[in-house]
């Protein structure tokens, strides 16, 4: 444990002074659309944790659609068309021409 | 060596399957490489059954396309969506997209492919002209040495880090700690892995990329109050640059190239590393250092170039002592032995003629990647006009996708999703995330080589005293911290 013990007393000497810089010069914090990256985030943890159980088709395709809502997209129809193409073509990507397969999830596990 | 062989070997190399095939490799390595996640590795793994029924040489230019066109793929997806298509390809998210943001990717495209192409046409030379004695000197290359080396690069990044110097350092020292976890690589122990089983392997390097660079940018942009940020990127072909352009950066290049071929060399470190040391060394030494991170040409050219002269950099121990000098390396040298060619010091004696055609095919498949990158940049360049409501989501299932088959495991999503959290607070922050990604790369090589040099000294912590070239670079390394401190007393005397 050598190696890590170091590192860690280099990180914390280090992590010491930028806090000390820090409160020398202070930096106001810029604020951005918290709401918006709180949905970007959730929606990511969706797919992360959903992808394996739910399948890649189902996830991919609610994931887009809540990403499309997030960043503001307006049109219904364009967002699930486009949802569906990417979909479908990202799957015939990774299961067909580059035979990776892809979560099916219990909803699918029988179809593919 | 003989004449008949040299025929024999372009008899071999410019038979049309051959061709056609290095063709098929290097569209194929610049698609796959422009695919965030899947690498090098992927790419030839998925072709190798293709090359069973394939005589060597078409097997060879299909391998050696796919090598070189992933680096060119890397790159593109780095600039143009701040993503490392592979992590070969990461320190060229750091001036590369500052640079398409700026309305200039098509630029930055055409520097990058011609430092690739620059790159990997140094190391062949080098490869075919000096490649044996090179791969003699390599084994000489001890412990120290490398840590000395790897140390120097990780200074360099973190010394000129913006936001200061400690908070560079801090970063790195948080990346190092990162690749830490897992299992010791000496000993055999479990670190910092709370009897997960899947932090056992040590913190996947694609979901850390994946996590820190991509979806990072992601989030930024979700969150982003600056409206310039969101204004989509154009690209509308590649632009070469002009003779003037160079003025000042050939240096740049120049050294890059020569990092790149002799880390090749060194068994182990890797094309990732190379991009990340020589990108190091250009901040810290180039003319235009101060413009490097917010979109200067000179902070593409020398991870390009870098990653690029691995290639045949890296060929020089394989071929020569059979020795894999890169992981992709490894899995290319497992592809020849299905052909039975075993590389190493009977490759040269035995199949003479396949060697050459290999050098051949290296250079052809270098001279393509300047088409492929501008065929693949123009399907690029689609995807990219995309609207960003409809780009992000696009980018964010590649992501997840890249990331879930290469590593065929959920739990590393989680992990990916982690450092996206945490690259998102550090940018938030002002702190700095190219030491963070380099001390993470460098972390095991650097313990390694710490703990072997202390075993093969008896623990005593002068080793570096033992070498004359670990002395230099850590001399070197001493002073690059010390160096603002220099200037600012050197400038303090001269005013008085």
């Amino acid at each position: 444990m050598l190696y890590p013990r170091i590192i860690l007393v280099a990180w914390i000497i280090f992590a010491v002074v930028a806090q000390i810089q820090v409160l020398l010069k202070k930096h106001p914090v810029e604020r951005g659309k918290n709401k918006r990256v709180v949905l970007a985030i959730a929606g990511m943890l969706f797919l992360c944790l959903a992808i394996v159980p739910l399948g890649f088709i189902p996830t991919a395709f609610i994931f887009f659609c809540f990403y499309a809502y997030a960043f503001g997209f307006q049109s219904i129809k364009i967002t699930v068309l486009a949802s569906t193409g990417t979909t479908l073509m990202l799957w015939c990507l990774f299961e067909k021409i580059l035979k990776m397969p892809l979560p099916s999830g219990f909803l699918f596990s029988q179809v593919f | 060596m003989d004449t008949a062989v040299i025929i024999s070997g372009f008899q071999q190399a410019f038979a049309p399957v051959s061709l056609l095939m290095m063709v098929a490799g290097v569209l194929w390595g610049t698609i796959i490489g422009a695919i965030p996640g899947l690498g090098g590795i992927i790419a030839i793994s998925t072709l190798i059954p293709f090359t069973y029924n394939l005589p060597s040489s078409a097997a060879l230019g299909l391998l050696m396309g796919v090598f070189c066109g992933v680096m060119t793929g890397g790159a593109l997806c780095s600039i143009l969506l701040n993503t490392p298509g592979t992590p070969q390809a990461a320190a060229t998210c750091f001036d590369g997209f500052p640079m398409a943001k700026q309305g200039r990717a098509d630029e930055a495209v055409g520097w990058s492919t011609v430092a690739s192409v620059i790159g990997g046409l140094f190391s062949c030379v080098i490869l075919i002209f000096i490649g044996p004695l090179l791969a003699e000197y390599s084994r000489y290359v001890g412990p120290a040495e490398t840590l000395a080396l790897l140390l120097m690069s990780l200074t360099c990044i973190a010394g000129v880090s913006p936001g200061g110097m400690a908070k560079g350092f801090m970063m790195s020292c948080i990346g190092l700690f990162i690749g830490t976890v897992g299992v010791d690589p000496m000993s055999g122990n479990q670190r910092f892995t709370s009897y997960i089983f899947e932090l056992q392997g040590g913190i996947d390097m694609i979901a850390f990329f994946v996590g820190v660079f991509a979806m990072t940018e992601i989030f930024s942009r979700a969150f982003d109050p600056d409206e310039t940020a969101k204004i989509p990127i154009k690209y509308t072909g590649m632009k070469l640059p002009g003779r003037k352009d160079w003025n000042g950066r050939l240096g740049t290049l120049l050294k890059s190239c020569l990092i790149g071929t002799g880390v090749g060399i060194m068994p182990g470190i890797g094309a990732d590393t190379a991009a990340f040391i020589s990108y190091a060394e250009a901040k810290h030494n180039s003319p235009f250092k101060d413009g490097i991170g917010k979109g200067e040409p000179a902070g593409i050219i020398a991870p390009e170039a870098a990653n690029n002269a691995v290639t045949g950099g890296a060929l020089i121990p394989s071929l020569a002592l059979g020795i894999p000098g890169d992981p992709l390396i490894a899995v290319m040298m497992g592809a020849l032995v299905i052909h039975g060619l075993t590389p190493g010091v009977r490759l040269m004696r035995d199949h003479p003629d396949i060697v050459v055609s290999l050098f051949i095919l290296l250079i052809l498949a270098n001279l393509l990647m300047l088409p492929a990158a501008m065929l693949v940049g123009k399907v690029f360049s689609r995807f990219i006009r995309l609207p960003e409501p409809l780009l992000m989501p696009i980018v964010g299932l590649l992501c997840v996708l890249g990331v879930y088959v290469a590593t065929n495991n959920a739990f590393t999503l989680q992990v990916t999703l982690f450092f996206a959290i945490f690259g998102f607070l550090s940018r938030l922050f002002g702190l700095p995330i190219a030491p963070l990604a380099i001390g993470f790369m460098l972390s095991v090589k650097l313990e390694v080589s710490l703990r072997q040099a202390l075993l093969l000294t008896d623990n005593d912590p002068l080793f570096i005293l033992k070498s004359p070239t670990a002395i230099i670079l850590f001399s070197i390394t001493a002073l690059i911290p010390l160096w603002p401190v220099l200037q600012k007393v050197k400038a303090s005397v001269s005013h008085g």
